[in-house]
């Protein structure tokens, strides 16, 4: 097997850590350091105490060995989530408008970084309950699915991934019953137009439709 | 993406309105207007719009899509062959100039490299693991042998003879004559070829304003704007996806 049957269900978590990590944020360099040529292109140079933008996996690194501080982005905000979880609790209300990685990015941050992001502890448990309104209404979305399509806005890379597994296997599930249950009535209806055709007595093999509801009533 | 200019919208004046997203039909969104924080929201949106058109994506970010799209897609995408080389190409370069540099830039000149080197595994071996998959039908319909690089074709068949040799040698050749092939079709319409089920359940995002879009034709079209994140069939998207309309999650 090339890649694990873990992988081929929707992404692992470090996976979405990784990609989290190519988004970029601004930190405040402490030492001077010349323009980086990374493969994606220039970051700095570093001029403390110029902001500067770099992508997330470098700042974490330069954070670890304490040469930068990390300027939390505006939205790992208490107000800021207060507000959203507010929005986000009222009776149907849609999913608030966060950042495609912000469970990931909040973890990193909060893991690495806890002095650079004020009210860290107040945040935690922000996001906690901020993602715990979310699940709530992913689950009531659930009841909302069909075979067609099921629009859901402002679900974040981690959130599908979590409800990957279960939307994916029901969505293909209540396909198929739609199709035995078209296949179905596609049956009955031609059933019906055979008898009218011929004589009611001649009679009519079971075999011939492939699945029927009556065949089963009988 | 710049994310601080993207999500300042949600600072507006008032806490109590949902500007988030969704099923807001275009009229009634005209209607909630007088808002002025849905004014900000509108002029946002049209900037990230604008926003992307004017950047031209690296060869990083579009292996990281193709990636991305690759694992969630059912069947097999189209190989990025140039995207690929630009990649490695960059990265010997960065590893030849690597040499002359002070320990902390090298380091972190290597992690770089290393994440670069670590998605270009990843794409392959996802791709690998759908040849395993599906190896016969790749290599029989042209529309697939197309979308496989060379190294993945010689794979594949020699993945096939592989295959075919194991099961001839286990139980096939101690069956009758007429039961030995490993590729019949029934009356029936059953293959013995496995196939990718191309209707199966994807997460989409809109990349670019498609409008409206008809998910099927019995239903009403749908707006499909920038960023709405669907759950759909595959075959119902993949041609928005071969034109990069969307992007699989």
């Amino acid at each position: 097997m090339a890649i694990s049957s873990r992988q081929q269900e929707g992404f692992t978590m470090p996976e979405l850590e990784y990609m989290a990590q190519c988004e970029s944020i601004a930190i405040v360099p402490l030492y001077r350091m010349d323009r980086l040529e990374l493969v994606r292109g220039t970051v700095g140079p570093f001029r403390p105490p110029q902001k500067t933008e770099v992508p997330l996996w470098l700042a974490v690194m330069l954070k670890r060995t304490n040469r930068c501080r990390i300027v939390a982005p505006s939205w790992l905000s208490y107000e800021h989530l207060y507000k959203l979880y507010k929005r986000e609790e009222e009776p149907d209300s849609l999913f608030t408008k966060l950042p495609q990685h912000y469970l990931e990015i909040a973890y990193m941050l909060l893991t690495h970084a806890e002095d650079d992001v004020e009210d860290s502890q107040a945040i935690r448990r922000l996001l906690q309950d901020l993602r715990e309104v979310r699940q709530s209404k992913t689950q009531r979305g659930f009841e909302m699915l069909n075979p067609t399509q099921l629009q859901m806005d402002n679900l974040s890379a981690a959130e599908i991934n979590e409800i990957r597994p279960l939307f994916r296997h029901s969505f293909d599930m209540l396909r198929q019953l739609d199709a035995l249950a078209s296949a179905a009535d596609g049956t009955q209806s031609h059933q019906l137009q055979q008898l009218q055709q011929y004589d009611d007595s001649q009679p009519y093999s079971e075999l011939d439709d492939a699945f029927s509801p009556s065949s089963y009533l009988r | 993406m710049d994310t601080e200019n993207m999500y300042e919208g949600n600072f507006g004046p008032n806490p109590d309105h949902h500007e988030s997203s969704t099923a807001v039909p275009a009229s009634s969104q005209k209607t909630q207007l007088s808002d002025a924080m849905e004014v900000e929201d509108n002029r946002s949106a049209e900037e990230d719009e604008e926003d992307e058109e004017d950047v031209m994506e690296d060869d990083f970010s579009m292996l990281m899509r193709a990636w991305t799209n690759e694992r969630s897609a059912p069947d097999i995408l189209e190989y990025e062959g140039a995207t690929i080389e630009n990649l490695m190409e960059l990265v010997d370069f960065q590893l030849q100039k690597m040499k002359s540099q002070p320990a902390l830039v090298a380091n972190i000149l290597k992690m770089d490299v290393d994440r670069v080197k670590y998605l270009v595994r990843s794409y392959l071996r996802t791709r690998l693991s759908k040849i395993e998959q599906h190896a016969r039908h790749y290599v029989n319909e042209p529309t697939y042998s197309e979308r496989l690089s060379q190294n993945e074709l010689d794979y594949a068949k020699g993945f096939i003879g592989l295959e075919e040799k194991h099961v001839r040698k286990s139980f096939l050749d101690q069956l009758p004559p007429h039961l030995r092939t490993v590729d019949e079709v029934s009356g029936e319409g059953l293959e013995m070829v496995t196939k990718p089920d191309l209707d199966s359940a994807v997460f989409c995002r809109v990349r670019s304003t498609v409008g409206e879009f008809q998910f099927e034709a019995s239903e009403d079209p749908i707006a499909m704007k920038r960023n709405n994140v669907f759950i759909t069939r595959y075959s119902i998207i993949c041609n928005l996806l071969e034109d990069g309309k969307v992007e699989l999650l």
